[in-house]
């Protein structure tokens, strides 16, 4: 696996509050950001080394695929939408830009889930659009293992917080 | 739930997952990696064979969770470490113990261990409110 490392000295304080805040980077309905954009991160990480972060990208919280999920985990879905129906509305959205950076270079045969941790704001409604923003804050190698942190910050409607979720993900 | 005190075991809950309802969850979830769905690639991947997705337990966790809240609405957080891998047969039982309960705020411990009784999920801590939905 050509991985390209990418050091990490001293986290700043978690992407959420930071470099990730929606005050910050304005959310789009777009979810390819244009060269221009990979130039700036480039930029940036010239004075942030310990951080990569993704363009916004939103979506709608979809009934059908909220009652596809429920059913996939066991949920009641008359209790509302599944709390970890989170990996569709912030996982399957920053993962897949993670596993599609060069500069990240994961494989993903060779990555296992490692912990995960969501914090709820508000719960989605069933229609309510969506928008994810993820951010690198750790990359570290522990033995023979590279384990890289990733957040993704979700905000709702009007930008109310919806969830953060912290993955940490297991490279072998 | 009602009137959860500290200490109290809460009821735990079983399951086994099969290809089946790894399949699904790779349908319902979008993650469709290899390694959960095609043994060869699995093989190639340096397994020993397709594995559960770590987020199918956690979502059965979070049912489970959500059974003891009342209310998906009133979760405030899940976190876990997945400790062992989950391979389809698997058999697996979560559990929950409140830890503390203030101003109608529960935490809880739970876990996850396989029929052989080896950890699964481990670490887990959820929080959630008891008497009231949070605000809008």
């Amino acid at each position: 696996m050509p991985a390209r490392r990418i050091l990490l000295t001293r986290t700043k304080p978690p992407c959420p509050r930071s470099s990730c805040s929606p005050k910050s980077r304005r959310p789009t309905t777009s979810s390819v950001d244009s060269s221009r954009s990979s130039t700036r991160r480039r930029h940036m990480r010239a004075t942030e080394p310990q951080q990569i972060s993704y363009p916004p990208v939103s979506l709608i919280v979809d009934e059908a695929q909220v009652t596809e999920f429920a059913e996939a985990v066991g949920a009641d879905p008359t209790l509302g939408v599944p709390p970890t129906f989170a990996a569709v509305y912030a996982l399957q959205v920053t993962i897949p830009q993670m596993l599609a950076d060069d500069r990240v270079g994961i494989d993903a045969a060779r990555m296992l889930h490692g912990e995960q941790e969501f914090e709820w704001f508000n719960h989605p409604a069933i229609g309510e659009e969506l928008t994810a923003i993820g951010c690198i804050v750790h990359d570290n190698v522990k033995g023979h293992l590279r384990l890289v942190t990733l957040e993704t910050l979700v905000t709702g409607t009007g930008g109310r917080p919806v969830c953060t979720a912290r993955s940490v993900m297991v490279v072998r | 739930m009602k009137n959860p005190t500290v200490g109290a075991q809460l009821p735990s809950y079983s399951v086994t997952l099969t290809h089946k309802h790894i399949r699904r969850y790779a349908q319902a979830s979008g993650d469709a990696n290899p390694i959960h769905l095609d043994d060869e690639a699995a093989r190639s991947a340096g397994l020993p064979g397709v594995i559960a997705h770590g987020m199918l337990p956690m979502g059965q966790l979070a049912s489970l969770v959500t059974q003891w809240a009342g209310r998906a609405g009133r979760i405030r957080r899940i976190a876990v470490r997945f400790a062992g891998t989950v391979f389809p047969g698997d058999t697996i039982t979560f559990h929950g113990r409140v830890r503390s309960l203030v101003d109608g705020v529960v935490d809880v411990a739970v876990d996850g261990v396989n029929q052989r009784g080896e950890p699964v999920l481990t670490q887990g801590q959820v929080r959630f409110s008891v008497s009231a939905d949070p605000p809008d």
